[in-house]
């Protein structure tokens, strides 16, 4: 029954979905390996009024004290905390937002759909911070013009440098007159200002986008509910020969052979798995000759609803029908010609206009509160600041050999905390969205720059870092590992730095460009 | 006959004696099935290969659940608590019609430690300020009364948050009362306008 397959990929979501889409195409036999379910959208979801939940709609207490996300009509979608536990210190929480099943985080993603820049790519030759990326916008734009027609992204075209155009469904959409409001505002205060580009149509997943392509082709078999415990390396080669499995539900353990092995099982999965693959000729994890593994973990910080602002023509319902609804983007603005603040690199805003703003910014209760309510229904205009953190050697994961999952597989401890510089970006981003709101006119109901936990964005990256230098990072430009010649790590765990930028168009792109380079590798006889 | 009776008893319909023409047309023939085909619809049996799709409703649309984490003194302060917080209003049904304090010391009882002790210590609190300053029972003050022990609910918001314990509890369960309320099937029922209705896409769990 067993089969040789050129590839073995390892996780079904915007990297391992990319991988099996672009090498079974280029006529490689794939299998892939998810840890979660398939999803029946027939079978698995209903109707459902909030009233017949369990718990009304608060979702069970205490089931994920770390998904914020989770609610309790789509509790189930989420990876389950108990079965899969990790630590970290008290004093500084790490929120692991995961889903483990067919298409992982492509279910539920935000679908924002921007590009990188070379302010990220080769951020330190524009202000000494960091690491240069081993590729460079030119490198990534062929990918990225093939990426967002799949994903069917929906975007203006601006002519920015921060944030360069693509290939988008052009958004001709009207704005309403508050967001008319707000963008005059900015102008003035000369803050760029930009449609959403975003990913568009019912679904915008691997399971839809992605997956039916390549099994048409096929060359792709999908096993779900396949835990992988550790990649396993031929002793005389020193090349991957595949991975060892457990089948979540039996607990039945397997052997999957392979030409070359492809890990995109999410950024902190990635790593964990590379780390728990240690052997004689690996003993700190394999991919590690460097020692950085695990190393220089980021992501983007959000504030979410920095300013919570009222439209005050729209109040008591009176709004013309034009007033309220849409919203935008707004870019990095900050340190881009020269440092003109007291932080590095930069921010972005997501700002929308309606909806009624949240009980708890309103000062009242009782009968009160409920009449300021309905007096405040489709009044709201919100922005929430996503800020680009900074890779810190010092921000880490390492294997907790006390913690093991459901299925006996060790654990990660996680360490990630913000520093000086992400918290003088957020409260320049809080005065800021509110020198905006005040300049459209608006009345500012609240105001704060508390940052949302580390990981709580859901965008965590690195630990498994790019670089020209084997000695100072784990992969190559084309995500190949720099010791072992056939095993490559395509999903954001890659990236050397993130912007304020949403990562899952990046990630898309450097998965069809290093699947790509693989599949001709193999042609070739060299990989 | 117990089944004629079952039957009978669904359908609100008469007792026997009141089907004559049923009687009449029962088969002659009885090496033969017998027909079915000038029964009045209500009456024709399922098709032998359909399965059944019953109605049925959750128990706290029916009975009240019963309360058993916070003390009697707790459980009474909450529910003048929740009349303060969300009263009925405009038709609507409020905290109370929605059975909002019984449904949070439900869910308080099986949440973390910390919000149990938060409620708990709250409650207490709320209680012992009345006694202190009024000499008698939080749920006995009038609404001006409650509302010098209720200042905090009276403050901006702020990043922060209260500072003292009362305050967090009563961000908190203003927060919970509300929300307990406008999920209910009680304020929904009674006209409260909820986004979407409270309809959404239930995930159901998978194997």
């Amino acid at each position: 029954m067993t089969t040789d397959y050129d590839v073995l990929i390892i996780g079904s979501g915007a990297s391992g979905g990319m991988a099996a889409h672009t090498l079974t195409k280029l006529g490689v036999s794939c299998l892939m390996l998810d840890a979660g379910p398939l999803l029946d959208f027939d079978r698995d979801k209903s109707l459902k009024a909030v009233y017949d939940l369990p718990y009304r709609g608060f979702g069970e207490p205490g089931r994920f004290p770390h998904v914020t996300q989770a609610s309790e009509f789509d509790a189930n979608l989420w990876a389950d905390e108990k079965q899969n536990p990790y630590t970290y210190d008290p004093k500084d929480p790490y929120y692991w937002v995961r889903i483990r099943m067919i298409g992982g985080k492509t279910l539920r993603w935000g679908r924002a759909s921007w590009r990188l820049s070379d302010f990220e790519f080769k951020g330190k030759d524009h202000d000494g911070q960091g690491d240069n990326w081993p590729v460079s916008l030119k490198d990534l734009s062929p990918y990225y013009d093939r990426a967002e027609p799949m994903f069917r992204v929906s975007g203006r075209k601006e002519g920015w440098p921060q944030l360069p155009d693509g290939i988008f469904l052009a958004d001709e959409s009207r704005d309403s007159l508050s967001v008319q409001r707000f963008l005059d505002s900015a102008r003035k205060m000369q803050v760029p200002t930009t449609k959403q580009r975003r990913s568009t149509g019912s679904l915008a997943s691997s399971v839809n986008l992605l997956l039916p392509d390549a099994l048409v082709t096929g060359k792709l078999k999908i096993v779900p509910n396949a835990i992988v415990r550790e990649i396993s390396v031929d002793k005389d080669t020193g090349r991957a020969n595949g991975a060892h499995f457990v089948d979540r539900l039996s607990k039945r353990d397997f052997f999957a052979p392979a030409k070359a092995v492809v890990v995109g099982a999410s950024c902190l999965e990635s790593t964990r798995l590379l780390l728990n693959s240690k052997s004689r000729q690996h003993p700190n994890g394999l991919a590690n000759s460097s020692g950085v593994l695990g190393h220089y973990l980021f992501d983007q910080f959000y504030v979410k609803n920095v300013v919570t602002a009222i439209v005050p023509e729209a109040r008591g319902g009176k709004a013309p029908r034009n007033l309220m609804g849409g919203g935008g983007y707004i870019p990095r603005f900050r340190n881009l010609a020269d440092r003109e603040k007291n932080f590095v690199r930069g921010y972005a805003y997501d700002f929308g206009s309606g909806g009624t703003p949240s009980a708890k910014y309103i000062p009242l209760y009782g009968e009160a509160l409920l009449k300021e309510l309905a007096e405040l229904q489709n009044t709201a205009f919100s922005l929430t600041t996503m800020g680009e953190t900074l890779p810190r050697f010092e921000h880490h994961v390492r294997i907790n050999p006390n913690v093991k999952d459901e299925w006996g597989i060790p654990s990660l401890h996680i360490t990630q905390r913000y520093t000086d510089n992400e918290y003088a970006m957020a409260k320049d981003s809080m005065n800021v969205a509110e020198e905006l709101c005040k300049g459209a006119g608006f009345e500012v109901l609240s105001k704060h720059f508390e940052m949302v936990p580390p990981g709580e964005s859901i965008h965590e990256l690195g630990t498994c870092r790019m670089g020209a230098n084997p000695k100072t990072s784990v992969l190559n430009g084309f995500n190949q590992t720099h010791d072992i010649r056939n095993l490559f790590v395509m999903d954001g765990s890659s990236f050397v730095s993130g912007g304020s930028q949403n990562p899952t168009l990046t990630i898309l792109a450097l998965s069809m460009r290093a699947s790509e380079y693989l599949a001709e590798g193999m042609r070739k006889g060299e990989i | 006959m117990k089944r004629r009776l079952a039957i009978q008893s669904l359908l609100g319909l008469p007792g026997i004696s009141a089907l004559p023409m049923l009687a009449q047309q029962a088969p002659t023939d009885k090496t033969k099935p017998p027909s079915t085909e000038k029964l009045p619809p209500e009456l024709k049996p399922a098709p032998i290969d359909e399965f059944p799709k019953l109605a049925v409703i959750r128990p706290d649309a029916v009975v009240a659940g019963e309360t058993n984490f916070l003390s009697a003194s707790q459980s009474e302060t909450l529910r003048h608590l929740a009349g303060l917080l969300v009263p009925a209003s405009g038709g609507r049904a409020g905290a109370t019609e929605a059975g909002a304090p019984e449904f949070l010391d439900f869910l308080i009882g099986r949440s973390p430690a910390p919000r149990q002790k938060l409620y708990r210590a709250g409650l207490d609190k709320l209680e012992g300020d009345a006694r202190h300053r009024y000499s008698k029972s939080f749920s006995s003050l009038t609404a001006a009364e409650a509302d010098s022990l209720l200042a905090a609910l009276h403050q901006p918001w702020s990043q922060q948050g209260p500072a003292d314990e009362l305050g967090r509890f009563l961000e908190a369960a203003k927060e919970d009362m509300l929300r307990a309320t406008m999920n209910s099937r009680e304020f929904l029922a009674s006209g409260g306008q909820r986004r979407a209705s409270g309809l959404g896409t239930y995930w159901h769990a998978l194997d």
